[in-house]
């Protein structure tokens, strides 16, 4: 009995280290608004381009103005409402990831040490 | 003389068994304390496991949910480009801007003031919306 107990290998020791790994982002702030200036668009074509002409001048005093074929204003358009879809994207992949690290798991209901 | 040799033989192996279970105990009680230790350890080691997975299933839940609805926002984004593309397939600006110039400046000027306050509205920092909340 004595040599049966003395032999016997002392028990090991279990060692435990749970350790909860937080993520640590911070939300940022968001990018200032745009700052938009209103602009005037005047529609000239050869029904009305002497009347146009008399009143712009009227109107700014010089008479010197930017030109853009309907076809440029179509695809100006288009490109603006393509620039506007990217803002509006980017911005839901932000809110995306937002909502995501908010869902970051807390310590709630994990034992600690 | 030899009961007296007898006699201490007896008390000598009587005291040896009683040493050896006397350590015994404490070493049983020693081992009893340690498992119960362990056991411990492990409960709350499981405990934590067991909570961690729970957590991670539902961080794969949401993270699903999070993209079937990145995935419809996404798409409500390219509204109003697909709008302006149908308006410009339905009329011939040029044709209008020969015959109506007038009504066709005014058209332009309202989209115009409706384009840049939507993108005000888009970019307002403090505005909760997403993509096509207003318009």
């Amino acid at each position: 009995m004595l040599t049966g107990c003395l032999g016997r290998k002392s028990e090991p020791i279990v060692v435990t280290q749970p350790q909860i790994i937080q993520q640590n982002v911070p939300i940022q702030a968001r990018p200032k608004q745009l700052q938009l200036t209103d602009v005037r668009w005047y529609v000239v074509s050869e029904t009305n381009l002497d009347e146009f002409l008399a009143n712009f001048k009227e109107e700014e005093g010089l008479l010197a103005f930017m030109a853009i074929s309907a076809q440029g204003y179509e695809n100006l358009a288009m490109t603006i409402a393509d620039m506007r879809r990217y803002i509006l994207q980017q911005k839901d992949i932000i809110l995306y990831y937002e909502q995501a690290l908010d869902n970051a798991p807390d310590d709630e209901g994990l034992p600690q040490e | 003389m030899l009961k007296v040799y007898i006699f201490l033989l007896i008390m000598g192996i009587m005291g040896g068994v009683g040493y050896g279970g006397y350590m015994y105990y404490i070493d049983t009680q020693e081992r009893l304390g340690v498992l119960r230790e362990n056991n411990a350890k492990l409960v709350v080691a499981n405990d934590a496991k067991d909570a961690t997975i729970k957590q991670m299933l539902e961080t794969q839940n949401k993270a699903a949910e999070l993209n079937q609805a990145l995935t419809v926002r996404l798409q409500k984004s390219e509204e109003y480009s697909d709008g302006l593309r149908s308006k410009f397939a339905k009329i011939n600006i040029l044709r209008m801007a020969l015959d109506e110039p007038y009504i066709l400046e005014g058209k332009i000027n309202n989209a115009v003031t409706r384009l840049l306050d939507g993108l005000r509205d888009d970019t307002d920092p403090n505005a909760d919306g997403v993509s096509g909340s207003e318009e």
